[in-house]
């Protein structure tokens, strides 16, 4: 029992991967870079191979391998070890789960050569058809919005143009949300593919994923695919000996949450200041340099592998129609169990929250939940049975996002968060509309006084009044949607307020 | 680094779609700022005018025009930090430094600012101790590194 598959992911080094990595290799054990099966507080998670598969042990720590060392030798020990996970697959957090865009996360080595079936297998098919088949399959696109991917697909493939371009979305921003990170670090190849299937169905020969620069490990594993799949021969030219010819270039941002925003990312991959375009002309229609352009988040874009794997009829029949399929949740903040969590739509805020995160961290009572990352909305205890769908959240006047979900206790001041929202809204903002410009700052500036006004009611009607503004009149979702927390705390919060 | 080295650093920059923003990471890896001879030298590579480079680089927090300390610790703000009581490792830092985050330490050896999102958000606070990323983070530890 000597091979040892490590988590590699980001949040094993920042809890001390490397130190025990080397610790291990003193005792000559040589660890497998492996992806994290996405139970934070267990990181770093180590697996041995046995006779009876991979047992678990986390959180390991530096001082704890020479103990781990010696237990794992021998059978009975290693169950009494006090960091004994036994079978993965069997924890309670990862049982129920259903893992089709992390399908490989944590499994597979990220050293072995990936074999792309999926893509060899739809380039014998018609490209129309696959674009069908994703109709059937339902789905939609996972960064926030929400929006039909089949429709963006045919768009681009029937828009006449001499380049089309496949950008995938990296600049995953939003606090609260970790799924892109963890696929880019766990299985880059599920992306890579994803993207060449897209550039196969939709009639386009160039990709180029734009990774925010605060990830310095997803672009570490990424680099390595993307080399590899070239070695390979899986990307470049003539692919699996067909016509279909695909070359991917990554691209680093560089600090910039607006850059999240499509337009926004089109200018920066541009090598322009990252401002907003206006809408229309749609980037499906004239996007990078003009030419029709697929944009979709990484999780969308990883989705494709597995729904084709799957099938559309069967992928469709997952989730509440019209949310379908699955969607990796992550739940942070104050819990006491964080992490990764792929459902099909339709579970409850509650079961998340409580029945996975076990609760808040603290051990103070739950006080709230903010759904779908600083643009999305703070829920209360009263809210907590809502299903998770577009449809059911867009009902409460809430939304989906990205997936985050971030609980808080009952020491948080939601004044304070709807202040932030106003201020991470200033400093975000790209400056090109008023309403996001100025209504920011202006926000910020009225949340900011309402301690020492003498009408707090005429105060709290202003702000409202500069939602609907910012809400009506900003060019994008950043000032669009930023009185969507700031509405959802005093609207559930008033006593927070006087 | 001599002009014509500069130039020859970010020459594989002119052949990237959006090549200004790989040869300013160039420059932020190689220098620690870009500074105003090298605006004109990428303005000159890409045939932008100086403003517009400059406009470039000012959009970006990432990219700085003046030389920076040898160190960076970024402090996680955002909400998923601050339900695991980010602010209360904020107000800690501020009262030690006995300023506003961002500044520099007095030494001037260490830049303190915020980032928003490091992407550990279930094991907050998150912190980057010159591109070490720390979960759970304390005071003591961060305190520690100033």
């Amino acid at each position: 029992m000597t091979t040892a598959y490590l988590s590699n992911d980001s949040f094993a080094h920042a809890l001390g991967k490397s130190a025990v990595e080397i610790a291990l290799a003193t005792h000559g054990i040589d660890c497998v870079d492996v992806g994290s099966y996405g139970l934070a507080w267990l990181e770093p998670l180590i697996e041995f191979d046995s006779p009876d598969g991979r047992i678990a042990f986390g959180p390991v720590s530096e001082e704890m391998v020479p103990g781990l060392v010696e237990a794992i030798k021998s059978k009975d020990a290693i169950e009494q070890h006090h960091a004994y996970l036994g079978d993965i697959n069997r924890h309670p957090f990862l049982k129920p789960q259903q893992r089709l865009v992390f399908r490989n996360v944590g499994y597979a080595s990220l050293t072995d050569t990936p074999t792309y079936a999926t893509l060899k297998s739809v380039l014998e098919r018609n490209p129309r058809d696959l674009i069908d088949e994703l109709q059937t399959a339902g789905l939609r696109g996972r960064g926030g919005a929400g929006f039909p991917a089949h429709i963006k697909w045919r768009t681009v493939a029937e828009t006449p143009a001499d380049q089309r371009y496949i950008v995938c979305n990296a600049d995953e921003g939003d606090s609260g949300t970790f799924s892109d990170r963890m696929l880019m670090e766990g299985d880059p190849d599920a992306l890579i593919e994803g993207m060449s299937i897209a550039g196969y169905a939709c009639g386009a020969s160039h990709g180029y994923i734009y990774l925010r620069s605060e990830y310095p490990f997803a672009m570490h594993e990424l680099k390595r695919s993307i080399s590899r799949a070239y070695e390979e021969n899986l990307l470049g030219n003539n692919i699996f000996g067909s016509e279909f010819s695909f070359d991917l270039q990554l691209f680093l941002g560089a600090g910039a949450y607006i850059c999240g925003e499509e337009t926004s990312l089109l200018e920066s991959l541009e090598g322009k200041r990252g401002q907003i375009r206006v809408k229309p002309p749609l980037p499906a229609i004239s996007g990078l340099f003009d030419k029709p352009t697929l944009v979709h988040n990484v999780i969308t874009l990883a989705s494709v592998p597995s729904l084709f794997d799957l099938g559309g009829d069967e992928y469709g029949a997952l989730g509440v129609a019209p949310s379908c399929g699955t969607i990796p949740f992550q739940i942070a903040g104050n819990v006491k169990y964080g992490g990764l969590i792929e459902l099909e739509f339709g579970h409850t805020v509650r079961e998340l929250v409580e029945d996975y995160g076990g609760g808040t961290r603290s051990g103070r009572p739950f006080r709230c939940v903010q759904i779908g990352g600083p643009l999305g909305a703070y829920l209360s205890e009263a809210e907590l049975d809502t299903p998770l769908t577009y449809e059911a959240m867009q009902a409460i006047g809430a939304g989906i996002g990205h997936g985050g979900l971030v609980v808080f206790d009952d020491t948080v001041d939601l004044r304070e968060q709807a202040e932030y929202a106003f201020e991470f809204c200033e400093i975000e903002s790209c400056g090109k509309c008023t309403p996001c410009r100025i209504g920011s700052v202006r926000g910020k500036e009225l949340v900011q006084g309402l301690q020492n006004t003498g009408n707090v009611n005429a105060d709290i009607q202003l702000i409202r009044e500069l939602c609907d503004v910012m809400e009506n009149a900003s060019l994008c979702q950043m000032g669009g949607m930023t009185p969507i927390p700031v509405r959802s705390a005093l609207e559930r919060f008033p006593e927070d307020f006087r | 680094m001599s002009e014509a080295e500069v130039r020859e650093l970010l020459q594989p920059c002119t052949n990237l779609v959006g090549g200004i923003i790989h040869a300013c990471h160039r420059l932020m890896r190689e220098f620690g700022y870009i500074s105003v001879d090298q605006k004109h030298i990428l303005a000159d590579i890409f045939n932008l005018s100086v403003a517009e480079v400059s406009g470039v680089i000012s959009f970006y927090h990432d990219f700085k025009t003046e030389p920076q300390p040898s160190k960076l610790l970024r402090i996680c703000t955002a909400e998923a930090c601050q339900a695991n009581r980010s602010r209360d490792l904020v107000a800690a830092v501020e009262s030690h430094l006995g300023s506003k985050i961002p500044c520099q330490t007095a030494d001037g050896e260490t830049t303190v600012s915020f980032v928003y999102c490091l992407g550990l958000c279930p094991n907050g606070p998150a912190v980057e101790i010159n591109g070490q990323l720390v979960s759970n983070a304390t005071a003591d530890q961060v305190l520690s590194h100033l």
